[in-house]
């Protein structure tokens, strides 16, 4: 029981929640660019949170499935055609046999995340689903999936309900327009020069196209660090801003490495990552310093959201 | 030897970043992969992950985290009675094939250094290394300290490298697990594999064990290399 890639997208990948407790080995935690999207995608099927879902960019790949299945779509819109008609993101649908989804093109978000009931069926590594290209292991075969590809699905039984369109859904959580990201001073925040920590709070920064799994670099005024500050590679996590040498910001995202060497003087929240993963090159944000507190709020209140979603789906399926 | 108290941040709603300031000290070093046993041992239920880099330790909570201030100070108070014997530390030998018929910087290195290729392959394989942390890639090992008059600077630009790589970059040394681009001056090859998710444990070396590279030759690397 599988559903087969007729056509690769430009980069797909198999991602869970990420692959924890390996941190000591230099093994890196991956796991979606999105995690609001993704954790939505797998809620709106009534899965377990980190079932394995597939990340798609645009141009995306093209799937037919070879038996019924309970799909949802969110995250990035790419105009989403089942046989055809289009989808909606944010909504699950029952998929007959034989059905064949294509994405015409990309009106919003650079990644998409295609969920399936009870998710995809790829061996565990180390605790984990999510692919780890660099080293070639997790996910389907340790790699981007491939024309010809079959990516087995667990064994569907289709609701007793007429309509492909199953009655729930979602407004989309992150607003529209957001111009502003949620963020912690990092712990070398202090290392700025006085102007730089001023620019930081005031300037808007632009994505760059330098943008992929494992970072997002920025484009804005030349930073500045207080002479004579040099650092030793300490752990850093996803959403870490780092401050390279040519004065520019990195946001470090899903693939990143374990340790870094380069200052960290800004940490995204966890809510402003979605909105940076969807963020196409050109965008401009400015950051919002927030309280640990007022972080931990935010985060907590997206989770709850998605918990919520996830209860009432279950109380629609049997 | 304890460690200073640490330089304690939130570093997201569900990380904790201690850092103690120490630089490259071993004993310190040593004492924070102890710390994050601890940890691993009586909070293994509340956290999804432990990372130790040279003198920080990384706590990642399941869930968000107010304070952590408390969980450590009592860990650093458990560390103290804790001592730990160097007869304990375990010592693993990785055979390294430094012959130049495989592609490697020994060449440049003995150009920059005005030592000869011997030389430098005698001071690499002499030395025992601490194992300080794993990062960069899976398995790949930051080992130190190398010898000053062969601590060369990484190059310029990284360069397509292969894997069981050996290299140095300043005092550090390490061993690519896996084929990807590098600036380390590569001094050898390991047929070991250093990283393989189809065995266990997955990782051969342990952050604070201790390396001592054993030359071999040309032939011995390829007859363990197809073992």
């Amino acid at each position: 029981m599988s559903i087969l890639i007729e056509k690769a997208g430009l980069h797909d990948t198999v991602q869970d929640a990420g692959r924890y407790g390996y941190g000591h080995w230099g093994v890196n935690t991956n796991g979606p660019m999105d995690p609001y999207a993704f954790a939505l995608a797998n809620a709106l099927l009534g899965n377990e949170l980190n079932a394995p879902v597939l990340e798609v960019h645009f141009p995306a790949p093209i799937i037919r499935f070879q038996q019924p299945a309970l799909i949802a779509l969110t995250g990035a819109n790419f105009s989403a055609m089942l046989d055809g008609e289009p989808l909606l993101t944010n909504r699950a649908y029952q998929v007959a046999a034989g059905a064949v989804l294509r994405f015409a093109h990309k009106k919003q978000g650079e990644r998409c995340y295609l969920a399936v009931r009870h998710g995809w069926l790829v061996p565990q590594v180390m605790g984990s689903a999510a692919t780890n290209l660099k080293s070639g292991f997790g996910g389907y075969q340790g790699r981007a999936l491939k024309a010809g590809d079959s990516l087995p699905v667990k064994l569907y039984l289709p609701e007793r309900c007429n309509s492909k369109k199953m009655p729930w859904f979602v407004p989309d959580f992150v607003p529209e327009n957001t111009t502003e990201l949620p963020v912690l001073k990092g712990p070398e925040w202090e290392w700025l020069q006085e102007d730089a920590r001023y620019q930081l709070q005031r300037s808007r920064f632009e994505v760059s196209r330098k943008a992929d799994r494992t970072g997002i670099h920025w484009l804005g005024t030349v930073l500045q660090l207080k002479a004579s500050c040099s650092m030793v590679s300490s752990p850093v996590i996803m959403g870490a801003t780092q401050l390279l040498p040519s004065g520019q910001l990195l946001t470090l995202m899903a693939d990143h490495q374990t340790v870094g060497g380069y200052p960290r003087v800004l940490q995204l929240c966890k809510v402003a990552l979605p909105i940076l993963a969807q963020s196409s090159a050109g965008m401009s944000f400015g950051f919002q310093f927030i309280t640990h507190a007022e972080a931990m709020g935010l985060y907590e209140q997206q989770q709850k959201h998605i918990r919520q979603i996830q209860l009432m789906v279950r109380s629609f399926l049997t | 030897m304890l460690l200073p108290p640490p330089h304690i941040s939130p570093l997201s709603e569900t990380d904790w970043l201690f850092q103690f300031h120490t630089g490259f000290s071993v004993a310190a070093n040593r004492q924070l992969h102890a710390l994050a046993t601890m940890f691993r041992q009586r909070h293994g239920s509340l956290l999804q992950d432990v990372v130790v880099a040279y003198d920080s330790l990384l706590l990642r909570f399941q869930h968000p985290q107010l304070h952590a201030e408390v969980r450590i100070n009592e860990s650093l108070k458990q560390l103290a009675n804790i001592t730990l014997s160097g007869s304990t530390i375990s010592l693993i030998e990785i055979p390294v094939c430094y012959d130049q018929a495989l592609y490697n910087d020994l060449s440049a290195m003995a150009e920059q250094t005005n030592l000869t290729v011997e030389e430098i392959i005698e001071l690499h394989s002499a030395a025992t290394y601490h194992i300080y942390m794993l990062g960069f890639l899976p398995g790949f090992a930051y080992l130190g300290s190398v010898d000053d008059r062969i601590a060369l600077t990484r190059k310029a630009a990284p360069v397509p490298v292969t894997t069981g790589a050996v290299g140095i970059a300043g005092t550090q040394t390490g061993i690519y697990p896996t084929a990807t681009p590098g600036g380390w001056n590569i001094v050898g090859y390991t047929p070991l594999q250093m990283f393989d998710i189809n065995r266990e444990p997955a990782c051969l070396l342990q952050p604070g064990q201790q390396v001592r590279f054993v030359p071999i030759s040309l032939s011995e690397y390829k007859s363990l290399q197809s073992s």
